[in-house]
């Protein structure tokens, strides 16, 4: 039982590792909070009921999810971010983004409906399951987590070691420098938010598809977690975003295990505030914060 | 007697850099103080450690006999210590005539007790009497954003002398200026000299600070090398040679 | 009818204040939800189960959000920008669970049985405020609280001490959001937590984004438009949000700093010279 509780955390915890992973992105590069990262995880969850609907495959869904909402990455930073790039406009930004979100959550919400929209899994998967030192695991949970890794870990190597992931390093360093390197900023940015949403889009589907079921208010509730755990991690740090969501996934799953879930919401934003005041560069960064200059 | 401002053994670390190391020297009152340095020399960071920007990582500030090492900025200012910035700072979508009333520290003091208080006709004419000294009277309603460099310099030093300070630091006022404005700036200089306790100036230019100061700091890579009278300081071999050392490393 | 419109629009202007007040000093706050929260809730405990007078459980409540404000507020300041704004929403978001977890206020279910709020106490408040506000606006305080949200370190340099003013404007933030709070809970008789979530701390901020926050004009006409037109488009019901949605998303494009941006000199050339114009 407890061990089921820490494994169904830990697929919890990938999903908002996923999530926080696109806030940070666009926060390492931007300095801006994308308030519409929620509601992009959120549609992620109709785009793969529509497309089990019609009758796709749950790879194919996932891929349709991430290409609908890489999509609308490009959308938000078009509309939202494209003309407030200055460091003093990210409140501006910020607002814009949550607007855009209220927007694809009402337009969600026509066609769907209010209430949660039950995805069609053919029932042998839904049930299948491994036997693994002596306790059974959910086929659907492992392959979640599986593809929550593995592309985790190929945006890790991309940002590493590919060319476009210098150019990201470089903007998020300095955009003015970037230009003068020649590196098309804004490119790079629009790369940024797409990989971001395609990942939140990932989240979604792959949420839906664990639940069984689409709902549109989990961009507000999981989605805004996410941003909490991003800052507990470390602003900016992609390592910070993963080991945070999968300490808050398993907290969280033990937390329902011992009976105290309710206090877990609370817990979470609390301790943000409390890594944001004793440590700002977040729970896992080696490095201390500088000083101002004058 | 003791000096004015004595500052003992001060120390201040960023991360791995040691940007002050045991820095120890005295101004008496009356003193107009030449600081000078090759870049990185550590000049600005005792600017900003003695008036509470930076807290020192070891050592002592005694102002008047009192330790003020530890005290926060604001405190700092009410005990009479102004400053300028070497990255100009002013207001900038404030007016020229704001940025000098706002130093007014009879009312930063105690900010809510200034809602009611009368005399705003006496404090303008008290700053535009300032802003005519240094020469911005005629700008006293642009906005400080709008002024031109050497413009900018002379309205952070009003601003800094709005306070009625008795100490006052200037980092590299004439930084960017030509000829004629630091000709100007060094007459501006002179005539506050009486109105203060002490002026402690960081300047490049040598002629301007030979012509200024009665005594002689320099600083190289955190330390303290010569202090003395300018003439001979500036003939000192160790000092030559830090910042010909420093011009060989530049070019 | 009428009514309505005039208590939400007043309430929403309050607020909007409540914001703009903490951001005179240079901190955006969406932590006023909660302060919102904090109001109605202490308020109408005091009505309901104390029998205390409306205005009396207003006050009381106002003072003890501005207490819980300036309390938060001496950590919390010491972040900034967008730290400081993840800071304020996770206030919101910890207050409104905390309150969901209180069986005594019904939790999740809400809390009623308070009335007695009428538009004369909200207009009557606007007024109040405004007026201060307007005080302010004309004064070495202003000018001060300009310094700070300028450049904090050169008004601390200045002999400003810029922790005292912001956590004073902390303060005065809450009570206004907490007092708003009260008129709110005993005009609509019912509260549940999530009236008072990030979502509302999110309007809040937009009204004073998009009126424009650097003079205390801003604030009311952004709040009186954002309350106003969705109920004056009621004809297109069912499309409202995605128009309003639009609607803020045109308007940060074309007015990225508000309707009102400017900043109105705290001293000028008339005022001060009425012989030499
Ligand atoms: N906030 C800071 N964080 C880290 N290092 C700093 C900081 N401020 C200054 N330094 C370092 O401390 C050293 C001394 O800098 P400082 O600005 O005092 O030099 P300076 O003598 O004023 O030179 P310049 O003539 O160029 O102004 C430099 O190596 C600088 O990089
Ligand atoms: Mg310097």
């Amino acid at each position: 039982m407890l061990t089921e509780q820490i494994v169904n955390g830990i697929v919890m915890g990938s999903l908002y590792a996923l999530i926080a992973q696109g806030y940070t992105l666009v926060f390492g590069v931007l300095d801006k909070l994308n308030f519409a990262h929620g509601e992009i995880f959120m549609f992620g969850g109709y785009v793969a009921v529509a497309s089990v609907a019609m009758g796709a495959s749950i790879p194919l869904a996932l891929l349709l999810a991430l290409l609908a909402c890489g999509a609308l990455g490009l959308a938000v930073e078009l509309v939202s971010f494209r003309k407030f790039r200055s460091h003093d406009a990210h409140i501006t930004a910020a607002l814009s983004s949550f607007a855009f979100g209220l927007v694809l959550l009402d337009l969600v919400q026509k066609a769907w409906g209010t209430e949660p929209v039950a995805i069609e899994l053919p029932h042998a998967l839904r049930i299948a399951s491994v036997e693994f030192l002596g306790v059974r695991f959910s086929v659907v949970k492992l392959a979640i987590l599986v593809v929550a890794l593995v592309l985790m870990f190929a945006l890790h190597l991309a940002i590493a070691r590919t060319r476009l992931g210098r150019s990201i390093r470089a903007v998020a360093e300095s955009a003015t420098s970037a230009a003068l390197y020649g590196i098309n900023v804004t490119r790079v940015i629009q790369i940024v938010f797409l990989l971001a949403s395609a990942m939140a889009g990932v989240a979604g589907a792959a949420l839906a598809i664990r639940t069984g079921f689409a709902a549109n208010e989990v961009g507000f509730t999981l989605g805004l977690k996410a941003l909490a755990i991003m800052a507990i991690g470390g602003m900016g740090d992609l390592r910070g975003a993963f080991l945070g969501g999968l300490l808050i996934g398993v907290f969280e799953a033990l937390a329902f295990q011992w009976g105290f879930g309710q206090i877990a919401d609370t817990g979470v934003w609390l301790f943000m505030i409390f890594v944001l005041l004793v440590r700002p560069t977040g729970l896992f960064a080696a490095r201390a914060s500088k000083e101002a200059r004058a | 007697m003791s000096a004015l401002l004595e500052i003992r053994a001060l120390h201040k670390q960023f991360r791995g850099l040691t940007a002050l190391d045991d820095v120890s020297f005295d101004v008496a009152q009356g003193e107009l103080l030449g600081l000078i340095g090759p870049n990185g020399a550590g000049k600005s960071v005792l600017i900003n450690v003695v008036s509470g920007v930076y807290a020192a990582s070891a050592g002592t500030v005694w102002l008047r006999g009192t330790d003020v090492t530890s005290l926060p900025t604001y405190q700092l200012a009410r005990r009479g210590i102004a400053r300028t910035y070497q990255n100009i700072r002013l207001f900038a979508r404030m007016s020229v005539l704001e940025n000098v009333l706002v130093a007014d520290q009879r009312y930063s003091a105690r900010p809510f007790r200034t809602l009611f208080a009368g005399g705003r006709r006496e404090d303008c004419a008290a700053a535009e009497v300032l802003l005519e000294r240094v020469g911005l009277a005629a700008k006293r309603d642009a906005l400080a954003g709008t002024l031109a460099y050497g413009e900018a310099r002379r309205l952070e030093i009003a601003r800094a002398l709005a306070g009625r300070p008795r100490l006052l630091f200037l980092d590299e006022p004439a930084a960017g200026m030509n000829e004629l404005e630091s000709e100007e700036l060094a007459a501006v200089i002179r005539s506050f000299r009486a109105e203060l306790d002490v002026i402690v100036l960081i300047e490049h230019d040598v002629a301007l600070i030979r012509e200024l100061s009665d005594r002689l700091v320099v600083m190289d890579s955190g330390k303290v090398i010569a202090v003395g009278k300018p003439a001979e300081v500036l003939a000192d071999p160790r000092v030559i040679e830090a910042y010909l050392g420093a011009e060989e490393a530049d070019g | 009818m009428i009514q309505d419109y005039v208590m939400q629009t007043g309430i929403n202007i309050l607020l909007a204040w409540s914001v703009y007040i903490i951001l005179l000093s240079g901190s955006l706050s969406f932590a006023n939800g909660g302060f919102m929260a904090i109001g109605a809730y202490v308020s109408a405990v005091l009505t309901v189960k104390f029998g205390i007078p409306l205005i009396l459980a207003a006050a009381l409540a106002g003072a003890a959000a501005f207490l819980f404000g300036i309390v938060v507020a001496y950590p919390a300041l010491r972040t900034r920008g967008l730290y400081l704004i993840l800071v304020t929403v996770g206030i919101t978001a910890s207050i409104k669970v905390m309150i969901e977890s209180i069986d005594y206020v019904g939790g999740i279910q809400g809390f009623t049985g308070m009335s007695g709020a009428s538009p004369w106490h909200v207009v009557t408040l606007v007024l109040v405020v405004g007026a201060a506000l307007w005080l302010i606006s004309h004064s070495r305080l202003q000018r001060m609280l300009d310094a700070v949200r300028e450049d904090e370190l050169v008004a601390a340099s200045l002999g400003i001490n810029v922790v005292h003013l912001k956590v004073a404007c902390f303060g005065a933030g809450a009570f206004i959001a907490a007092v708003a709070g009260s008129f709110y809970a005993h005009y609509l008789l019912f509260v549940r937590p999530e009236d008072f979530g990030i979502l509302p701390s999110v309007f809040i901020v937009l009204y004073v984004v998009l009126g424009g926050m650097n003079n205390l004009w801003g604030p009311p006409v952004g709040a009186t438009i954002m309350t106003l037109v969705p109920e004056f488009t009621r004809g297109l019901a069912q499309w409202r949000p995605t128009v309003f949605g639009i609607l803020i998303v045109l308007l940060l494009l074309v007015r990225p700093d508000g309707l009102l941006p400017f900043r109105v000199p705290t001293e000028r050339r008339l005022r001060n010279r009425p012989n030499n114009p």
